[in-house]
């Protein structure tokens, strides 16, 4: 992901990410059955890590997965599903704003808005409304990934800008 | 003024310069408000509620009722802080509150010459006659101590959400322990203290604790919990919170600083909050100079400042001995040691024995047996009278400038009664301890009624033990350290000194609210025997005291009154929050613009760039009008649309709901879902549709397109996306579950670019390019085509909703905004709502002020309620209530004389019925088209005849206009335009 | 009670979900669906939706008198 706007808050990193192509496969029923189960992470709030430990598949509501980015094996991967009638691909390029939060004040920023360690307890993903801007939310090295609904991007910028820890 | 350099255990040595009503004083670092100007003298703190008494400092905490300060200026005020709260800076400025002109002379205490006449609930007998409102400014000013700042620039307040196993309220002796068994046990831990150090009232009452003085067992254990991780939060204060949230405020700053709210979730809660001293009430028991015994010793060990110089104490437990041996230590003189107890009582053995010889020896006079009857003196205790309880009118008087006051210590149970629950009396404290609690809270400690050092370590250890292994933590908490502190305090109860009746009127038992003996008295004889009943007769208990001096002494005298036990008659209910906590921290940091959030389209930024007036609907910030087309909204209005009627224009629809709908049952569900069917849209085109709720009313409208012939895209008006989904949620997971049906907002993937005009096909065919010429010239009202522009997908979608011929573009964000500049370049300026409006009401579309909810799809001539399709609502469409003769229908209205306006919202109303509207006007707009007001309205059906002349009332607004009833399209019915 | 359960995404504060409807008697009339509701005091059949988090539906049952939630269980699908 590249860094197209990095502000550099005191221990704190936001970085947007640059606009890519992102999918939402919604399965017909769920859980999902036999055919599905092997290559898909089913349990909620699993999260599927690409090559460079980035989230590629995230299932972050019930019978619905978020693949920001995906490659070519990701792309088969899920045409083979929607062929198999297992469910629909959504083309949602634009609703998502990928962001990274990084540094060790992003704990306590996403802190001020709500219980961490609760959300995230025994899940790679949680999908939440933080500082009233809906998101979905995962740990990754060094901080957390976030898709924040384009439309409330702006504002959920300054809403980090506002809560960084001041020393 | 010159004072020597004080010493006590939270005094820095640096000078502090502050200002008290005006006038400047000096303090030293880690002063609070009350203790330095104890120390400079001062007396007089604030004048009662009520009687406008003047009062002086009575407690050292937040318990103080009468001592209240304004701190700040007068825009920046913050009102009602307890003076021994109020931390000092260099530079504070703060006043005295309820007084005018002056705190030593005070014109309205002349009511206390009627103070007969305004017992308790004069309130509800007096000021009567003729109306209560001609007295209600005077009784405006008069009420209430401080006065509410009128603006805020004061920084916000950050918030924290805080998970942890253990959290202990109180870091005193009973919580450092339970912090410390709960940390070595393994458990993770968090300890509030609302007071700026640990400890609690160690460091007054000294004592050692296993083999280290207090002090330092204080501070090695504080070592110890750090290194352990431990969180230790300092000035916070755990001020409420329910169902297993417990909400902590921290002012590290002092009142006016960096302020913080603490969300927590415990596993387990031990409340450790201690016990707060209560008086004993006797006549003029409110005067300055009278004062708490436990508050003179913290203002000497803590701040160095001597409450008096001649004191006489009146308690009825041993403990009054060894304060008043401290007191006398710190060079203060005890005239005398008055002690309610018989000598019986008071036994044979202990070091209150020796203490009291040792005082007799040096002159004080010790009286057990005896009760202090009244305070002498105006403006400051001059004199003490006492007697002997078996002979209460042998009565001599005692010189003195100060009167210590102990009846016992109240557990401060807050914490387990703010939800409820009923405490329970233990005898042997006189007092209430919590009663029965759900197991993941307990109270240790004072607060449980352990007031000795020792009870208080082992109850404290073994609550923070016991949470740590309900919490799961498995490690060994060990074994509480001994302690040995003042010996028990042997009370017997005691609550008021004997009084004729008259004098009664004087026994204050609540000082902040000025609720006197007789208060209560009457109280009981007007026939409220209910504790609760007499706290809201007498206000006994309310305010930011809260019952913590006033409480279970207001109890016991109700008792003592009624005949029974202080058991009957309970505490009345404690309220959150703990101590005053400002609004500013309360709402956080939900302020200013972040009160809520605003959602942006694409083209947010070209709009401000460009001249657009960007307002919030709903949630969206959406361009009213653009600068450059007029002076002001309404010019700049009427010139858009106009424009957009003869060349042309582009807005931005890029709020437009949208729903992927998908699936092989897809059809059939819209089917349900919509008023007309889905199923027969053909791929390729969209018709306009509408929704229902469950009772019929109409839900919502807009264009179905048909994508493939199992994806469908439904679009909603701008802000109803969220609630329409919930709508379909709702049914594909109840009625439709286990269908193959996908439901996906996908608003914000789309930016929707509106082209209307006569020249729109034309400056599209440019923009577009030549591979997309074609398509144009041969596009369908109402039909799409997909396709590519500039490597990205496109559809182009005739529709119209200005009634000229116009397309709609869905493209992707990433590319609005350089196909919104280029439409502008080929001569398609932009319009705003404002524009879009006009053009609508012009055409007789709907919007929200039409689908209100309230109306039907007959009241809208949406016409196809007939067509019998089994959508969700069908079924109560037929109540006989929507085809009654005066159900409101939708028809258009103009003015009768052309120059005449009129606004949405005015009633209509028949020539002979004139005071019963018909109708009402639902849209008004200035049509530029026609160069007059026209509008839409919900008119009764038996009176909705076109022709018709009724009058549209706007009497808060405009007064009448003459309107006629015409057909609800005003402009090109046929719709000749969009279909060119 | 100010923790609803949500069976995808686990114990969220009460006000990432709204209230939507409690269940009417099963079999009623068209009117009586939408109107009607028989009031029981200690057990209250609803439908919620976790509209600030993963907007799935929620079958909860409910104590009215107490506020205790005795379950909660989402709709539309089999067990997760």
């Amino acid at each position: 992901m590249s860094a197209v706007a990095a502000d550099a808050l005191a221990g704190v990193r936001l970085e947007r990410g640059a606009a890519v192509r992102t999918l939402e496969f919604v399965a017909f029923a769920f859980p999902p059955d036999g055919a599905l189960r092997a290559a898909w992470p089913v349990e909620p709030g699993a999260v599927s890590l690409g090559p460079d430990d980035r989230p590629t598949l995230l299932h972050f509501a019930p019978a619905r997965w978020l693949l920001p980015d995906p490659d070519e094996a990701l792309t088969a991967l899920v045409a083979a599903a929607v062929d198999a009638g297992a469910g629909t691909l959504v083309d949602v390029s634009g609703k998502w704003q990928a962001m990274q939060l990084t540094g060790p004040g992003a704990a306590r920023v996403l802190a001020s808005a709500v219980d961490l360690d609760a959300v995230l307890a025994g899940r790679g993903c949680a999908a939440l409304v933080l500082f009233d801007c809906p998101l979905v939310l995962a740990r990754v090295t060094g901080g957390f990934a976030l898709w924040v609904r384009a439309s409330y991007a702006c504002d959920f910028t300054a809403a980090v800008e506002r809560h960084r820890p001041s020393g | 003024m010159n004072v020597p350099a004080r010493r006590g255990s939270r005094l820095g040595a640096t000078t502090v310069r502050f200002t008290f009503d005006g006038r400047e004083y000096r303090g030293q670092a880690g002063d609070t408000a009350a203790s330095a100007l104890l120390a400079n003298g001062v007396r007089l703190f604030g004048r009662s509620i009520k009687y406008r008494r003047p009062r002086g400092l009575f407690a050292a905490g937040p318990e103080e009722p009468c001592a209240l300060l304004s701190v700040g200026a007068a825009g920046d005020v913050i009102p009602n802080v307890p003076a021994p709260q109020l931390a000092l800076r260099d530079g504070l400025v703060c006043w005295s509150q309820n007084r005018w002109p002056t705190l030593a002379l005070d014109l309205a205490a002349l009511l206390q010459a009627g103070a007969g006449l305004l017992g308790a609930g004069f309130y509800y007998k007096t000021f009567m006659w003729p109306s209560w409102r001609s007295y209600e400014p005077m009784i405006r000013n008069l009420a209430g101590l401080g006065r509410a700042p009128r603006a805020c620039e004061l920084p916000p307040v950050s918030t924290e959400h805080l998970c942890c196993d253990v959290l202990v309220a109180g870091a005193g002796p009973a919580g450092l322990a339970a912090g410390l068994a709960a940390a070595r046990a393994g458990a993770r831990v968090v300890l509030c203290e609302r007071e700026p150090v640990c400890g609690g009232e160690l460091d007054f009452e000294g004592g050692t604790i296993g083999a280290l003085a207090a002090a330092d067992w204080v501070r090695t254990t504080l070592a110890e919990l750090a290194a352990r991780g431990a969180r230790v939060l300092t000035d916070t204060a755990v001020v409420g919170g329910s169902g297993g949230l417990v909400i902590a405020h921290a002012e590290p700053g002092g009142v006016a600083g960096a302020n913080a709210i603490y969300r927590i979730r415990p596993r387990e809660f031990v409340i450790a909050t201690g016990a707060v001293e209560r008086p004993i009430a006797f006549a003029d028991n409110d005067r300055p100079g009278v004062m708490l015994l436990g508050a003179a010793e913290r203002f000497l060990a803590r701040y160095g400042a001597h409450a008096g110089r001649e004191l006489v104490l009146f308690a009825n437990h041993d403990r009054a001995y060894a304060a008043a041996a401290r007191l006398r230590a710190g060079g203060m003189r005890v005239r005398a040691i008055i002690d309610c107890r018989t000598e019986a009582e008071f036994g044979a053995s202990g070091t209150a024995v020796s203490l009291r010889d040792q005082f007799r020896r040096d002159g004080t006079e010790c009286l057990p047996g005896h009760a202090l009857l009244a305070a002498e003196g105006g403006r400051g205790v001059r004199a003490a009278v006492i007697a002997p309880l078996a002979a209460a009118d042998a009565r001599r008087t005692i010189a003195c400038d100060t009167i210590l006051v102990s009846g016992g210590w109240t557990p401060l149970l807050h914490a387990s009664l703010h939800e409820g629950g009923a405490p329970r009396y233990a005898p042997e404290l006189g007092a209430f301890v919590a009663g029965a609690e759900p197991d993941w809270r307990r109270s240790a400690g004072a607060a449980n009624g352990a007031l000795e050092l020792n009870n208080a370590l082992a109850d404290g250890w073994a609550a923070g033990a016991r949470a740590a292994r309900r919490a799961g933590a498995s490690g060994d908490a060990g074994v509480a350290p001994a302690g040995r502190g003042d010996d028990a305090p042997r009370l017997v109860p005691f609550c008021r000194s004997p009084a004729r009746r008259v004098d009664e009127r004087r026994q204050f038992v609540d000082l902040q609210n000025d609720v006197t003996v007789a208060d209560l008295r009457s109280a009981l004889t007007e026939g409220f025997q209910d504790i609760e009943h007499v706290k809201r007769y007498t206000t006994l208990g309310v305010g930011t005291e809260q019952g913590r001096t006033s409480g279970v002494l207001g109890a016991a005298i109700v008792a003592e009154l009624r005949g029974v036990t202080p058991a009957a008659v309970g505490t009345s209910r404690l309220r959150q929050p703990y101590q005053p906590v400002t609004m500013r921290s309360l709402a956080g940091d939900r302020v200013g613009a972040a009160l809520r959030p605003a959602r942006r389209t694409p083209l947010h930024d070209w709009h401000l760039a460009h001249g657009g007036v960007l307002e919030p609907m709903g949630l969206w910030l959406r361009p009213r009008y653009y600068r450059a087309s007029g002076a002001d909204a309404h010019a700049a209005a009427i010139a858009e649309a106009l424009r957009v009627r003869t060349t042309g224009g582009i807005l931005d629809g890029s709020t437009l709901g949208k729903i992927e709908v998908a699936g092989a049952d897809a059809a059939a569900f819209l089917d349900r879902m919509y008023l007309t069917r889905a199923s027969t849209i053909r791929t390729g085109r969209s018709r306009y549709m509408v929704n229902l709720r469950e009772d019929g009313m109409v839900l919502d409208d807009g264009l179905v397109l048909r994508l493939a012939p199992e994806r469908y895209l439904a679009t909603t008006g701008s802000g109803h996306a969220t609630h329409v989904l919930s709508h379909f949620e709702h049914y594909r997971d109840t009625e439709w579950s286990g269908r193959a049906i996908t439901l996906t907002d996908v608003t914000e993937a789309w930016a929707v670019i509106v082209v209307a005009g006569p020249q729109s096909r034309a400056g599209l065919g440019q923009v577009l390019g030549a591979g997309w010429q074609q398509a144009l010239a041969r596009i369908a009202h109402m039909e799409f085509v997909a396709g590519d522009f500039a490597g990205a997908g496109l559809t182009v979608l005739r529709a119209s909703f200005s009634g000229e011929l116009a397309f709609e573009l869905h493209c992707r964000p990433s590319l609005a905004v350089p196909l919104w500049q280029a439409l502008v370049d080929v001569g398609l300026p932009p319009y705003g709502l404002e524009a879009l409006d006009i053009l609508r009401v012009e055409k007789g579309y709907l919007v929200g002020s039409e689908l209100n909810g309230e109306t039907t799809p007959m009241d809208l001539h949406l016409g196809l309620a007939s067509l019998g399709n089994a959508c969700v609502g069908h079924e109560l469409l037929d109540r006989p209530a929507f085809h009654e003769p005066a159900r409101r229908c939708l028809i258009g209205i103009r003015a009768s004389d052309g120059c005449a306006k009129f606004l949405a919202g005015a009633q209509l109303v028949t020539a002979d019925a004139q005071t019963r509207p018909c109708g009402y006007v639902t849209s008004s707009v200035y049509s530029p088209t026609l160069g007059e007001w026209i509008g839409l309205a919900l008119v009764a059906r038996r009176t909705a005849i076109e022709g018709t002349v009724l009058t549209a009332c706007d009497p808060l607004r405009g007064g009448n206009t003459t309107v006629r009833l015409v057909p609800p399209v005003h402009v090109d019915p046929d719709g000749l335009r969009m279909r060119a | 009670m100010t923790r609803l359960v949500c069976p995808f995404c686990g114990a969220r504060e009460l006000g990432e979900f709204e209230f939507r409807k409690t269940l009417p008697e099963p079999g009623g009339t068209p009117f009586a669906q939408v109107y009607e509701r028989i009031e029981r005091p200690a057990l209250s059949v609803e439908h919620w939706q976790h509209v600030e988090g993963c907007r799935g539906w929620l079958l909860v049952h409910r104590n009215p008198s107490t506020g205790d939630v005795l379950g909660t269980e989402l709709l539309g699908g089999g067990p997760l």
